[in-house]
């Protein structure tokens, strides 16, 4: 087993992977940003590693300067996390280049899987269906015109080597097609500096369902359940369940057997995520991509499990055999996350940055919070704004759903708008609580971000505003050492600064 | 008082623009001031550290009393000039306290070529005596030159306002009771050498400082003596035989705590000149300045929205202030002292300049300390405003603000163009302190106005000509002149210059005022006299 | 207006604050809306708001609350009906945030000035002319509203380019745009009519007539 690991990430996920690897008797090591100096995943490591500058280019995402990191403390291996570089076959074969383990799968299985157009072959190869897709195609192609042909209106023309949903659009018209093919393309060029686009028959009303897998280096390969990921904004998830309740068991059985293929197929190894689009009502699930890192969702797995899912993964990478069965997976109660982003649900989803001046979370039976900030930190421009996620576990989905409700209306941060209460008002929805929600929640209930009309609530707020605003004045700013009795000269006063 | 209103929201597009706009051009300011108080480079630092000598900034940290400020004064002198090799233009000087005394502290950087003076050392090195000599401020110099840059030596040594007058300030303040120690922890040669032989006490390193006409090679040339440096001018001949210097130290340590018992016994004599009352920060978010002030000169926004961001608890009693709008006159507090505070709202009309006029006018009858925010692009123009007889309120505002008997202070928050400088205090206007903000642009008039003009001219000519001209070759015109402003007016080549104090975070501005204003409370206001007004 | 009547037992630290005091305040989130001007008062050992400006859709004309400080910015608020609610708050520069059960209020806090006409410097709103005149020479930039536009008070409505810069022109008050008089690009003098406005009819200033 190792003894040191870098964890290559901050915020939230290295917080909780410091704390696996702390439980596991391992030594992290962090890395951090100029701004991130003073944060939680930098204080909760064992050592830390600075690395120049303020932009995620600089730091996070600088594959040089990590390895060094990782060779200059002798860490014998890297945790990437989510985001940032962790799906970078260029980190996993410069971790190998340099004799580091890499907590995940081969660069050679992220590159094929990274591909979306190889990694629909790849699970074509072993029946699994993807969405019916074209050939790459540029406008006025007759590729194009035949697969609209054949499949009709309305058409999704993506990106090849897409995803967050730029370089996505919905082509409605026959006419339009040229046009939107060629808008596609250019997004995805101006994205991705990779211009090329594929069609694909549009699903209406789908669901994001995701299955987890996890691949030892010995063959075994098992699937965690699944995760019903359909709230979403701007094509980001915001709330996730499992298990979903449009599953049936057989279709569950289904799903987890095609996952298994797909991560047998593509040689994975460590924990992976198979994306499907689940058209309900047909009971037909669509391939869509395999996400060959840790999810941001994976709490709500583990807790059904009781199971960690980064200790797997580390014990994987350090080369041990994957003891879990299939068949000891017994998912146990109902688990939903929350992703709470600076953020304001009313105008757009804009990040909303500041200084959390306030920020006390709530607990209580049956809840997780994964944070990365604390209270007085400074939300900035230069990352995504997810300041934290809350999980709430319970034995059946509505006590579950009834406990984050709860948990969304204890929760207090100021000084930052965050998307609290859009959560609470889905929680609320009842459409949500039966269960019957597609990735189109949002835009088919346009009432849930829009503020609620408080009624007795705002005048009460007005008053106690009024009221606030009269109590002792507690400036949120340094004092410049006000308040003495008189005269004080600011040459005493000022502390020791250097001006300008 | 009155707490200023604010019409500020954080969440507006245009302050999100700016602050994003105004912090990168922050981040650059004090990306250069690191860079020039990293002073002549690594290699240098080493060398200078491997004689057991402190760095000038060093030696200043440890004379200044602990937790207090240092206000230093054009740290960015010198800036992109000789080749950009002189940072700071070699020398650090400021105003700190010493044994709880407001002094003006000079200290050669001989990391930075050997701490020559470079004609801007020399412009420095004055101004901080001038600094000095006007709010009567105690001179420290902390001495470790080789003297005048020799291949600048005609700009460096025989005009008025050069090497010279170095020794002339020491003696006029030395006169007027303003104390002078020079701490010799380097060579101080030639000219150098009256430096300290000026001086009302002088301390000197052992080993370490010397002190002499001509230095050791010169002697060889001019009379065939050889001899070594500490023979001809060490801190042991000069404490025991020529009585050149007081005091002998055993290091840079040493030397500054023997300079800090110098300064507790003097004696300071200090009557301030009215009530002050208890500092209050201002009641909105000087940080919001960012956001408020947009770094294109041309985006209008109300002035008191930055008042309110500067002075106590933003309250502000507003004077005329529905006369001559363009103008905002009115009186505050800053750290509690009271000060009249000038500011520029828009283009300066006849009522506004009257307005200012009469407001500096009070406040110079009342002893109350002005301080002007100068955005201005310049007087009213036009045949309307001409026959008002603009230009004699303007020369008015002028009259006024020349002759006001109390401290003035000016910090250009944006514009600075033309006879609006003049009005509003600039440099030539002897404010006591000058600073900018990196917004800022200094120039006589817009770059876009001097090129139309020339233009204009160009035009005339060639159609008395009966020529024309085609638009490639208008904009070829005025080109190099757009080009000339642009660079020209950059708050950086002003500071290099030294035609300010510094460039200044606008966060800070609340702060370097209420310093420069107590700081100059240690001279007296003098009585107020007034020139003709022209009527 | 709605009344609040806020009753406190004496211990409770906000006392000291509870003098009698004034101010006006304005909702910036989460919905911006109408400042608002409230009056505090002691009156037989209760204190009392009055809140001035649009009562909230829903509200009762008077609530009463029970306050009660827990220092350092958080306190517990109780309602006749005997509901317990916690609340929070913090300072953004002016803003006041609050945290109230579970839903996030921002406010602004207005100037706490007698008229507001005095505090910017400029005439008190109901006297001013409704004509929106050129303040100097110089062209036109950009026509921010259109005939039939309602408009507040300061709010901008055109921008000019005079001696270099932008001039932003706001309206004295509120009405509605009866004429745009002038076109972006084109010269203005100084005291010409760039736009002309009905005086306001809303209900709440039944007093207001046709035309001036």
């Amino acid at each position: 087993m190792f003894t040191k690991v870098l964890v290559a990430n901050r915020g939230e996920i290295a917080v909780r992977i410091n704390q696996t690897l702390r439980a596991m008797g391992i030594a992290p090591v962090a890395v951090y940003s100029e701004p991130d100096a003073g944060s939680p995943h930098v204080s909760g490591a064992a050592e830390s590693v600075a690395l120049a500058g303020a932009t995620a280019e600089e730091t996070y995402l600088d594959i040089g300067g990590m390895v060094r990191a990782a060779l200059d403390c002798r860490a014998e291996a890297i945790h990437p996390g989510y985001g940032f570089l962790s799906e970078n076959p260029a980190l996993a074969s410069a971790c190998r280049d340099a004799g580091i383990a890499f907590i995940g799968p081969t660069p050679e299985s992220m590159a094929a899987l990274g591909d979306k157009l190889r990694a629909k072959d790849i699970a074509g190869a072993v029946g699994v269906a993807s969405v019916p897709s074209s050939p790459e195609c540029g406008p006025g192609d007759a590729a194009a015109a035949e697969f609209a042909e054949r499949h009709g209106f309305p058409l999704m023309v993506k990106a090849a080597a897409g995803g967050g949903g730029r370089g996505m659009r919905l082509v409605n018209r026959r006419q339009d097609l040229d046009g939107d093919v060629e808008l596609a393309s250019r997004e995805a060029q101006a994205a991705f500096g990779d211009g090329r686009v594929f069609l694909e028959r549009y699903v209406a009303r789908p669901r994001h369902v995701e299955v987890q897998v996890l691949s030892d280096g010995f063959g075994h390969t098992v699937h965690l359940g699944e995760r019903e990921c359909s709230i979403q904004r701007r094509h980001q998830k915001i709330i996730e369940e499992t298990p979903s309740p449009a599953l049936t068991p057989e279709l569950r059985e289904r799903m987890g057997e095609a996952a298994v293929a797909v991560a047998r197929q593509a040689g994975y190894v460590n924990a992976g995520t198979l994306e499907f689009l689940l058209d309900a009502r047909a009971g037909e699930f669509y391939f869509l991509e395999m996400n060959a890192r840790l999810q941001v969702e994976h709490p709500i797995t583990e807790a059904v499990l009781g199971l960690d899912l980064v200790e797997w993964q580390v014990r994987i990478a350090a080369g041990e055999r994957l003891t879990l069965r299939q068949e000891d997976v017994a998912p146990r109660g109902h688990a939903i996350e929350c992703r709470i982003y600076a953020e304001d649900p009313y105008r757009d989803f804009v990040p909303s940055t500041g200084t959390l001046l306030r920020w006390r979370p709530p607990s209580g039976p049956g809840l997780r919070l994964d944070s990365g900030v604390v209270e007085g930190q400074e939300v900035s421009i230069y990352y995504d704004p997810m300041l934290a996620k809350l999980l709430a576990w319970a034995p059946t989905r509505e006590a579950s759903l009834a406990r984050m409700e709860v948990a969304l209306s204890q929760f207090q941060a100021l000084g930052v708008i965050t998307n609290i209460p859009l959560l609470r008002a889905v929680m609320q929805h009842s459409q949500f609580q039966r269960g019957e929600y597609d990735t189109g929640f949002l835009e088919w209930n346009p009432a849930v971000t829009r503020p609620a009309a408080y009624g007795e609530a705002r005048l009460m707020a007005r008053s106690l505003a009024a009221w606030a605003s009269g109590q002792p004045f507690e400036s949120t700013l340094p004092q410049v050492s006000g308040g003495q009795p008189s005269s004080v000269s600011p040459w005493q006063a000022a502390g020791a600064r250097r001006l300008p | 008082m009155e707490v200023i209103g604010s019409d500020v929201r954080a969440g507006d597009r245009d302050f999100a623009d700016n602050q994003a706009r105004m912090s990168a051009l922050v981040g650059d300011l004090k990306e250069r001031l690191a860079s020039a108080r990293a002073g002549g480079g690594q290699r240098a630092v080493e060398l200078h550290r491997s004689r057991g000598k402190l760095l000038a900034r060093e030696r200043i940290d440890r004379l200044v009393d602990a937790d207090t400020p240092f206000l230093e004064l054009s740290p960015l002198a010198a800036w992109e000039l000789y080749d950009g090799e002189v940072p700071s233009a070699g020398i650090v000087t400021g105003v700190g306290v010493v044994q709880g005394k407001e002094a003006v502290i000079l200290a050669n950087d001989a990391t930075v070529k050997g701490g020559t003076y470079y004609p801007l050392t020399v412009k420095k090195h004055l101004r901080a005596q001038e600094v000095a000599l006007e709010n009567h401020l105690p001179c420290i110099y902390l001495v470790d030159s080789g003297g005048a840059f020799l291949p600048l030596q005609a700009e460096v040594f025989p005009d008025r306002e050069h090497f010279g007058r170095i020794f002339y300030n020491q003696a006029r303040m030395s006169a007027l009771g303003i104390p002078q120690v020079a701490v010799v922890m380097g060579s101080c040669t030639a000219g150098g050498a009256y430096i300290p032989a000026m001086s009302d006490e002088v301390v000197m390193v052992r080993q370490q400082g010397t002190i002499f006409l001509g230095g050791p090679p010169l002697v060889r040339a001019a009379t065939g003596e050889e001899v070594d440096p500490e023979t001809l001018g060490g801190a042991d001949v000069h404490t025991r035989v020529s009585g050149v210097a007081d005091h002998q130290a055993a290091d840079d340590e040493d030397a500054l705590a023997i300079t800090r018992d110098i300064v507790e016994n003097f004696v300071r004599r200090r009557d301030l000149p009215f009530e002050v009352s208890a500092p209050e920060p201002p009641a909105y978010d000087p940080a919001e300045l960012y956001g408020i002030v947009s770094p294109d000169n041309r985006r209008q926004y109300d002035v008191r929205e930055v008042i309110a961001r500067i002075v106590d608890g933003s309250r502000f009693h507003e004077f005329k202030a529905e006369y001559g709008a363009t103008l905002v006159c009115g009186f505050a507090r800053v750290w509690g002292y009271p000060v009249g505070v000038v500011a520029n709202n828009g283009v300066l009309f006849s009522e506004s300049a009257l307005k200012g006029t009469h407001f500096i006018e009070l406040c110079s009858q009342r002893g109350i300390p002005l301080l002007f925010l100068q955005n201005i692009t310049g007087f009213m123009v036009g045949s309307q405003y001409e026959q008002g007889g603009i230009a004699k309120d303007g020369a008015k505002m002028v009259m006024a603000v020349s002759n006001a008997a109390v401290p003035k202070f000016t910090v250009i928050i944006g514009s600075s163009f033309g006879a609006g400088n003049y009005g509003m205090c600039g440099r030539a206007y002897q404010p006591r302190f000058l600073w900018t903000w990196p917004n800022a642009r200094i120039s006589v008039m817009g770059g876009q106005q001097a090129a139309e003009v020339l233009l204009t001219i160009r035009l005339q000519q060639l159609e008395r000509q009966g020529q024309t001209m085609a638009q490639d070759e208008r904009e070829e015109l005025q080109r190099p002149i757009l080009e000339k402003y642009e660079e020209e007016g950059d708050p950086y080549y002003s500071t290099a210059r030294l035609w300010d104090d510094g460039v200044i975070d606008p966060v800070d501005t609340r702060d370097v005022v209420g310093l420069g204003i107590a700081a100059s409370l240690n001279a007296p206001f003098p009585e107020p006299q007034r020139g003709v007004f022209r009527m | 207006m709605a009344g609040v009547r806020l009753t406190g037992r004496n211990d409770f630290t906000g006392k000291a604050a509870m003098t009698p005091s004034q101010g006006e305040m304005r909702e910036l989130y989460p919905q911006p809306g109408e400042a608002y001007r409230y009056r505090m008062e002691e009156r037989e050992g209760c204190f009392y708001f009055d809140l001035e400006g649009d009562a909230p859709e829903g509200s009762e004309s008077a609530i009463t609350l029970e306050i009660e400080s827990r220092g350092a910015g958080e306190g517990l608020c109780r309602t006749e009906s005997g509901r317990t609610v916690s609340f929070s708050w913090v300072w953004v520069g002016s803003e006041l945030h609050l945290w109230l059960d579970g839903a996030l209020f921002v406010f602004q806090r207005e100037a706490p000035v007698a008229g507001a006409g005095r505090r910017r410097g400029r005439a008190a709103a109901g006297d001013a002319p409704g004509d929106v005149l050129a303040p100097m020479p110089g062209a036109v930039l950009e026509v921010l509203v259109v005939e039939g536009d309602r408009v507040e008070s300061n709010q901008t409505v055109m921008i000019m380019e005079s001696m270099k810069m932008e001039l932003v022109i706001t309206a004295s008050r509120s009405g509605v745009v009866r004429r745009v008089a002038v076109q972006p690009g084109q010269q203005v003098e100084r005291g010409m009519r760039l736009l002309e406005l009905a005086p306001d009819l809303q209900p709440t200033n039944p007093t207001g007539n046709g035309e001036d």
